[in-house]
């Protein structure tokens, strides 16, 4: 009976063909914020308000560079902490009058957890979080991109010692599956291992998130669907988690795609569009829809593409554009492949501009 | 036990059995099917049928039958556990992949024994459904309602046409609209079963068929092309107990290869799998079936389904098909469920033997 219960609700599940539209309007939800005569709105929603109490306003950043609106009715000192930041970032406000107001840095715990005390005025301040090198599009740089952590969370901090060592990585991109059965312990251990990075580590969410209460991701860590821009290069990662992208977001995508055309350009999601060995059908529920998107990828020029869901790694061609699946954080290893724990070591020419090389990094 | 074997190597190998429909399986005779022992054993069907399949049969007192159906679900069992365990071990390792050689029919076996069991305990058999001999000729021509979220394609319209001559059989199939096409021509054979010239008691068949297709998406900017090799078998179940007169179980198996053909010029070329088993039953004297199916493949219009569970991401879709004749003339109508609704509903004409 629990089998056919089990069964017919999996069916009256799977029959929705927008499993994803209410991750819609959560994301659209995320980096607003208000109390009594205080409001916050980081822009593109790139960052998740953790906390907001008079004085003090907290954040999970979910992009290298925010700009966010802080608007009081009375002016007060203020603390902005700012988690998930890229080590050396830097905070500029400036008030509506166009005065620049001094910001004081406090120490932090960890290099990823950036922390300012400052004087805002009554009204709307602008605040600028960005680290000195947001605007270098001349110096070559390197990101990290991995994914599937899953069951292998106790141990997911070896990897990231790895990313540690490896020299000059900027942040870490995330294609999803974070946790295995979306647990609020597994987040909590998530956060505790994510203390040992030095980096920030920006993610989509996988199918692993939906296992249970999705709005434990977003109550930690915001969008699903995050875009945005850093040295000459684009990222937009997309939810594809139920193995669809939502058509909401494919209208954000059209206009992110638009955006970006010319730009050296990132996509990343969770499910590989269409796998590469076909017959396994790791990929979106419906191949044409795959196939459809890879030809609006590859129609606004997007450089390189990254996915997980596998637990492999696997360089290949889609629709013309370099593609990565990563799935080597650890989750269920697939055998026979020869690789286990992974990551990609992405390096970036904005000059060229292009990404000049895309290496495997091995942790096992 | 002979039948057991035959059902699950006609589905698994699609070589049919040669048991005899003649050859009943025995009704327990201290059990007297009133409406209430009939009620009763569609419950135990259901409930705990669908854990141990046949429990439908036993409480009708059709013993045999239901012996037949649970061994028939433990060799579906085995089946789908020998080619699914490599595949799960090896997190989807493409080696293990011939493994769906054996996943499919398997799970054929484990639903369509369950089926059968809520029709035998149903007394399917006094529907006294028989299949239609096959058709020198046959077309359709209809309409398609696709309801995909993600895809700009709503309203088609449909045709085919199939031409059998003895052995051979070849049909022509195709769709179009808003901004799409796909033409599909295949042509087969039948290794076994009844043809236009050789009509035979039951519809237990074995099928092979190649077939090439092209689609334009012009709405999308690509077009696919593709080929594949599919074997399809059909096997009437009053050759496992003649209780289950009137239905019968199907299986494909096959494999291809699609290139797509970007409006960048970029092309990918990608492995194609087709896998389908279904339970049905005949209506009425050739009078039309009706099938519930399962596809495995997602290139189609509905694509997959993406229950949440561990292994999410590998299932096609589900679907019912229906079709009535009355003499050359029929209906034909169709419900597919993946990440996307596809109902179609057709007009068919096929030559009527004299």
């Amino acid at each position: 009976m629990t089998r056919a219960a089990a069964l017919a609700l999996a069916v009256a599940v799977v029959a929705c063909t927008r499993p994803g539209e209410d991750r819609v309007a959560r994301d659209l939800a995320v980096g607003a914020a208000t109390i009594d005569g205080a409001t916050v709105d980081v822009a593109g929603g790139l960052a998740h308000v953790r906390a907001l109490v008079p004085g003090a306003v907290a954040l999970w950043a979910q992009a290298p560079v925010l700009e966010l609106a802080v608007e009081l009715d009375a002016a007060g000192a203020w603390t902005i902490e700012v988690a998930n930041a890229l080590p050396d970032a830097e905070l500029v406000a400036t008030s509506a009058a166009g005065e620049s107001i001094a910001a004081a840095a406090l120490p932090a715990a960890r290099p990823t957890v950036r922390a300012w005390t400052l004087a805002l005025p009554a009204g709307v301040t602008t605040v600028r979080i960005a680290p000195p090198d947001a605007g270098d599009v001349t110096t070559p740089w390197r990101f990290a991109v991995m994914g599937d952590i899953q069951g292998a969370m106790p141990e997911v901090d070896e990897v990231f010692a790895r990313i540690d060592a490896e020299p000059g990585v900027r942040f870490v991109v995330s294609t999803g599956d974070i946790v295995d059965r979306g647990q609020e312990a597994e987040y909590e251990l998530f956060e505790r291992q994510l203390a040992t990075l030095d980096v920030p580590f920006y993610s989509t969410i996988g199918n692993h998130e939906l296992f249970d209460d999705v709005d434990r991701w977003y109550r930690r860590y915001g969008r699903a669907n995050v875009h945005f821009r850093f040295r000459a290069v684009t990222f937009t990662l997309i939810d594809s988690a139920s193995a669809t992208i939502d058509p909401a977001v494919d209208r954000w995508l059209d206009a992110w795609l638009a955006e970006a055309a010319g730009d050296l350009h990132l996509f990343g999601t969770h499910y590989p569009p269409v796998d590469p060995v076909g017959v396994r059908q790791g990929s979106f529920a419906s191949r044409r829809e795959g196939q459809a998107l890879l030809a609006r990828l590859a129609a606004a020029g997007v450089d390189l593409t990254v996915y997980g869901h596998i637990h492999t790694y696997v360089g290949f061609d889609n629709a013309g554009i370099p593609a990565y699946i990563s799935g080597g954080g650890g989750a269920q290893p697939l055998r026979l492949d020869g690789i286990g724990r992974h990551f990609l070591a992405v390096d970036v020419d904005p000059t060229a501009p292009r990404f000049t090389d895309v290496r495997v990094v091995r942790v096992d | 036990m002979f039948r057991v074997v035959a059902l699950g190597v006609a589905l698994a190998l699609s070589i049919p059995a040669r048991a005899r429909a003649e050859e009943a399986a025995p009704v327990d005779p201290a059990v007297e099917v009133t409406p209430g022992r009939r009620a009763l054993a569609i419950t135990a069907a259901l409930v705990p049928g669908v854990i141990v399949h046949g429990a439908g049969s036993w409480v009708a007192g059709e013993r045999t039958t239901a012996r037949r159906l649970a061994s028939a679900q433990l060799a579906g069992l085995a089946l789908a556990v020998a080619g699914g365990l490599p595949v799960g071990l090896s997190g989807g390792a493409a080696q293990t992949m011939p493994g769906l050689a054996l996943i499919l029919p398997g799970g054929g076996l484990l639903v369509t024994t369950w089926l059968a069991d809520i029709y035998a305990a149903a007394g399917g058999e006094r529907l006294g459904g028989r299949p239609a001999p096959p058709a020198r000729l046959e077309a359709a021509l209809g309409y398609t309602f696709v309801r995909d979220a993600d895809l700009p394609i709503a309203h088609l319209a449909a045709g085919e046409a199939t031409v059998r001559v003895g052995r051979a059989a070849a049909q022509l199939a195709a769709w179009a609209g808003d901004g799409a096409w796909r033409a599909r021509l295949a042509a087969g054979a039948r290794l076994y079963g009844p043809r236009p010239d050789a009509p035979a008691a039951d519809a237990t068949a074995i099928d092979v068929e190649a077939g090439f297709a092209h689609e334009d998406r012009d709405v999308s900017s690509y077009a696919v092309r593709s080929g594949e090799l599919i074997a399809r078998g059909r096997y009437d179940l009053v050759r496992l107990a003649a209780p289950l007169a009137g239905s019968f179980a199907t299986l494909g198996l096959g494999l291809g290869v699609e290139q797509v053909r970007y409006a960048t010029g970029a092309a990918d070329t990608g492995g194609l799998v087709a896998g389908r088993f279904g339970w049905g039953v005949y209506l009425g004297a050739g009078a039309g079936e009706v099938e519930l199916y399962y596809e495995h493949r997602r290139d189609t219009l509905a694509g997959g389904l993406t229950p949440r569970l561990p292994f999410n991401g590998f299932f096609g879709h589900v679907g019912a098909a229906a079709s009535g004749w009355r003499g050359a003339w029929g209906l034909a109508a169709g419900l597919e469920i993946g990440s996307a609704y596809v109902a179609t509903l057709a007009l068919r004409w096929r030559t009527v033997a004299p």
